[in-house]
C-alpha cells in the first residue's frame, strides 16, 4: 500500500494535476478570504469557505486520471497481479489524493492566524470547522474516485464527477425551490426511481434489469404513498437537505457547534465511496 | 508448482476457457501454444490472479489464487502481452517501485534492482523515461519487472511480439537463462520460438487443452513423419501398384500433368530411408524419377493439423 501511495502521489505531481489543484484551490479560497475576511471584516474562516462552494468542483480533477488511465493502458495488470490486496491498492491511491488536498488545507489553515494578526480570531471554532471541511473534501474525493472507477476515459470521469458534485451542492438550494405538498414528493421520488432504473440499465447493459428496477422502485413509492400519504409532506426537502454534504458545515460556523452528525456523515461517505470503488474493481475482475 | 483444475471462464455465453486442467513442475520452460483467441491469455490472466475464473481452481506453490491471493502472487512474475509500464517514470524508478510492491526489503532493494537491470540489459537506459524507450527496451523492462524478487513462476504472454530478429534472439537467451531457477510459462503462436525455447508444450484451441508433451513427443504423435513429392515418368498403373503394395505409405495423392506424373506421399519413415526405399521400388518397375523432394513434418505442421482437426470436428 505504501508503494502505491508514493507512486500515486508522485504521479499526481508529475502530471501537474496536484499542482493545478492546490494552486486553484488556494487562489479561490484566498479570493474569498480577501473579500469576506479582509474587506468585510468577518472574523470567521467558516463563513468564507462555506460560501466558496464552487471550489468543491475542483475535487473532480484529483481522481479523474488514475483509475481510467490504468484501465485503458492495462497497467492495472501489474497492480492486480502483485502481492497487494485491491483494498490496499485503492486505499493507497485514495490517501495520496487526500494528501494533495491536505497541502491545500495546510495553506488554508493559516487563515485564522492571519485574521488573528488583524484583530482576534475564534481559533477553536475555525479549526474545528477546518477539520470538518477537510473531511468534506475527503468525502468528495472518495465519491469522485468511485465515479472514476466506472469510467475508461478520464474526461468522462471528470465531467461525471463535476455533475455529481454540482447536483449534491445544489440539492439544498433545490429543496427550497420545491413545494412541500405530498404529491410533489411523490413525483420527485418516481423521477428518482426512473433515473435509478436508467443507471442500472446502462451499467448492467440490460434493458430488462433497468426497466424492472425503475418500475419496481416506482411501485414501492406509489404503494407507500397510498398507505402513508402524510409521510410524503415535505419529504423531498428533507432528503435533498440531508444529502448535501456542505449543509452539515453550517452548524460549525453558524451555531458554533462541533457537529458529530456531520463528522459521522462525512466518514460514512468516505467509507461508502472507497468500499464501492473496491467492489467495482473486484466485480470487473470476477465477471 | 502450478496446479490448474477444471478451469472454466465464460465471457457472457462464450467459453473462453473450457475445463482446462494441467500441472507444471519446477525448473522447466512450458509453452502455451494456440491460435489467436484460443484462450492462452485468459488462462494466463487467471493463473496470475488478474481475472477470476467462472469455476475451477489454480494453485501456485500450494497456495490457492482465490483463497490466499497474496501468498500465491508472491510466487508469480507476470509479463502481459502489452508490458504494464508507467510511462512517466524512469526505468530505475519503475523497477524500484515494482520491487517495493513485491515486498523486496528496503535495504536490499537498490542492489536487487541493479542486478535485475544488468541481467535484462537495461542498465544503459536506467535513467531514461519509459515513454522515450523503443518497443524492444520496453519489453525488456517488462521482463525485468516480472523477474523482480525472483518469483518461482514466471509467466510471459507472447514475449517476442513486435521485436526485431536480434531482439527476439536476445529475449530467447534471457528466457532460457531463467530456466535454472524458475518455472517459466510462455505463450506464443510462433512455432520456431516454442520449439527453440520450451521443454514442454501445451496446445490450446478454443479454450480446451488438446495436446501436451515435449516437442519431440508431439512430433511423434503424427503418423505422417515425412512427406515426399515426386515428378515421375512411367506407367500410371505401375506407379499406383508400387504405392498400393507398400505398407509404409500412410496416404498419397497422384495426378497426371503434361506427360509426367506427380505424386505426393506420406510415410512414417525418416526422409533418407524413405528416398532410398522408393528409389529401389520405382527402379524395379522401370519408373524414372525426374524430381524428388522429401520434407520432414515439423512441429508447425503438427500444430496446424491439430488445430485444423479441431475445426473439422466442430
Amino acid at each position: 500500500m505504501i508503494a502505491i501511495y508514493k507512486r500515486e502521489l508522485k504521479s499526481l505531481f508529475n502530471s501537474m494535476i496536484g499542482f493545478v489543484f492546490i494552486a486553484l484551490y488556494v487562489i479561490v479560497a484566498a479570493l474569498y478570504f480577501k473579500t469576506y475576511n479582509i474587506n468585510y471584516g468577518i472574523a470567521q474562516v467558516g463563513f468564507t469557505l462555506y460560501n466558496c462552494s464552487w471550489g468543491y468542483l475542483l475535487f473532480a480533477i484529483l481522481p479523474m486520471k488514475s483509475l481510467p488511465e490504468e484501465k485503458k493502458d492495462k497497467i492495472d495488470q501489474l497492480l492486480y497481479t502483485s502481492p497487494v490486496s485491491v483494498t490496499g491498492i485503492i486505499f493507497g491511491k485514495y490517501l495520496a489524493m487526500c494528501t494533495v488536498f491536505s497541502v491545500a488545507m495546510l495553506v488554508l489553515s493559516t487563515f485564522p492566524i492571519a485574521i488573528n494578526s488583524l484583530g482576534y480570531s475564534l481559533f477553536k471554532i475555525d479549526y474545528s470547522f477546518l477539520f470538518a471541511y477537510f473531511l468534506l473534501g475527503c468525502a468528495y474525493i472518495s465519491i469522485c474516485l468511485f465515479i472514476s472507477s466506472l469510467c475508461e476515459n478520464q474526461i468522462i470521469s471528470g465531467v461525471l464527477s463535476l455533475v455529481v458534485i454540482f447536483i449534491l451542492e445544489c440539492s439544498g438550494s433545490l429543496a427550497s425551490l420545491l413545494s412541500d405538498k405530498d404529491y410533489v414528493s411523490l413525483l420527485c421520488f418516481i423521477i428518482i426511481a426512473m433515473l435509478a432504473g436508467v443507471v442500472c440499465g446502462v451499467f448492467s447493459k440490460s434493458i430488462m434489469l433497468g426497466f424492472t428496477t425503475g418500475t419496481g422502485f416506482s411501485l414501492i413509492v406509489i404503494i407507500l404513498y397510498i398507505v402513508k400519504k402524510e409521510m410524503f409532506t415535505g419529504l423531498i426537502q428533507k432528503v435533498l437537505n440531508s444529502i448535501s454534504p456542505s449543509n452539515y458545515l453550517m452548524s460549525f460556523f453558524y451555531y458554533y457547534m462541533f457537529d458529530i452528525k456531520a463528522i459521522v456523515f462525512y466518514l460514512s461517505l468516505i467509507f461508502v465511496g472507497v468500499f464501492l470503488t473496491i467492489q467495482i474493481i473486484q466485480k470487473r475482475r470476477y465477471s | 508448482m502450478i496446479e490448474v483444475n477444471n478451469l472454466v471462464k465464460y465471457y457472457g455465453n462464450y467459453p473462453a476457457v473450457n475445463k482446462i486442467s494441467f500441472s507444471l513442475s519446477e525448473g522447466k520452460i512450458y509453452g502455451l501454444l494456440g491460435p489467436n483467441g484460443a484462450g492462452k491469455s485468459t488462462t494466463m490472466n487467471i493463473i496470475t490472479g488478474y481475472i477470476g475464473a467462472t469455476s475451477g481452481s489454480v494453485k501456485i506453490n500450494g497456495f490457492d489464487i482465490l483463497e490466499e491471493p497474496e501468498k500465491a502472487k508472491k510466487n508469480i512474475g507476470y509479463l502481459p502481452e502489452i508490458p504494464p509500464l508507467f510511462k512517466d517514470m524512469t526505468v530505475d524508478e519503475y523497477l524500484l517501485f515494482v520491487a517495493e510492491l513485491k515486498g523486496v526489503k528496503r535495504a536490499e532493494r537498490r542492489n536487487h534492482v541493479d542486478e535485475i537491470e544488468e541481467k535484462t540489459f537495461v542498465s544503459d537506459v536506467a535513467y531514461r523515461l519509459i515513454k522515450h524507450l523503443s518497443k524492444g527496451y520496453r519489453q525488456r523492462v517488462g521482463l525485468a519487472a516480472a523477474i523482480i524478487s525472483y518469483p518461482k513462476v514466471i509467466i510471459l504472454d507472447e514475449p517476442t511480439v513486435g521485436l526485431d530478429p536480434k531482439q527476439i534472439n536476445e529475449m530467447r537467451e534471457l528466457i532460457i537463462s531463467l530456466k535454472k531457477n524458475h518455472t517459466v510459462i510462455l505463450s506464443s503462436h510462433i512455432m520456431q520460438e516454442v520449439a527453440a525455447v520450451c521443454d514442454e508444450l501445451l496446445i490450446i484451441s478454443k479454450g480446451t487443452l488438446i495436446a501436451r508433451g515435449t516437442p519431440q513427443e508431439l512430433e511423434k504423435l503424427q503418423n505422417k513423419g515425412t512427406v515426399i513429392t515426386y515428378k515421375l515418368k512411367g506407367q500410371k498403373e505401375a506407379i499406383e501398384e508400387v504405392i498400393h503394395n507398400d505398407s509404409k505409405i500412410s496416404s498419397y495423392e497422384i495426378s497426371e500433368n503434361n506427360g509426367h506424373i506427380s505424386v505426393s506421399l506420406s510415410t512414417s519413415l525418416e526422409p533418407d530411408e524413405a528416398l532410398e526405399r522408393f528409389y529401389l521400388l520405382f527402379a524395379e518397375k522401370k519408373i524414372i524419377i525426374l524430381e524428388s523432394n522429401a520434407l520432414k513434418n515439423s512441429l508447425e505442421d503438427l500444430f496446424l493439423s491439430i488445430v485444423s482437426n479441431d475445426k473439422e470436428d466442430e
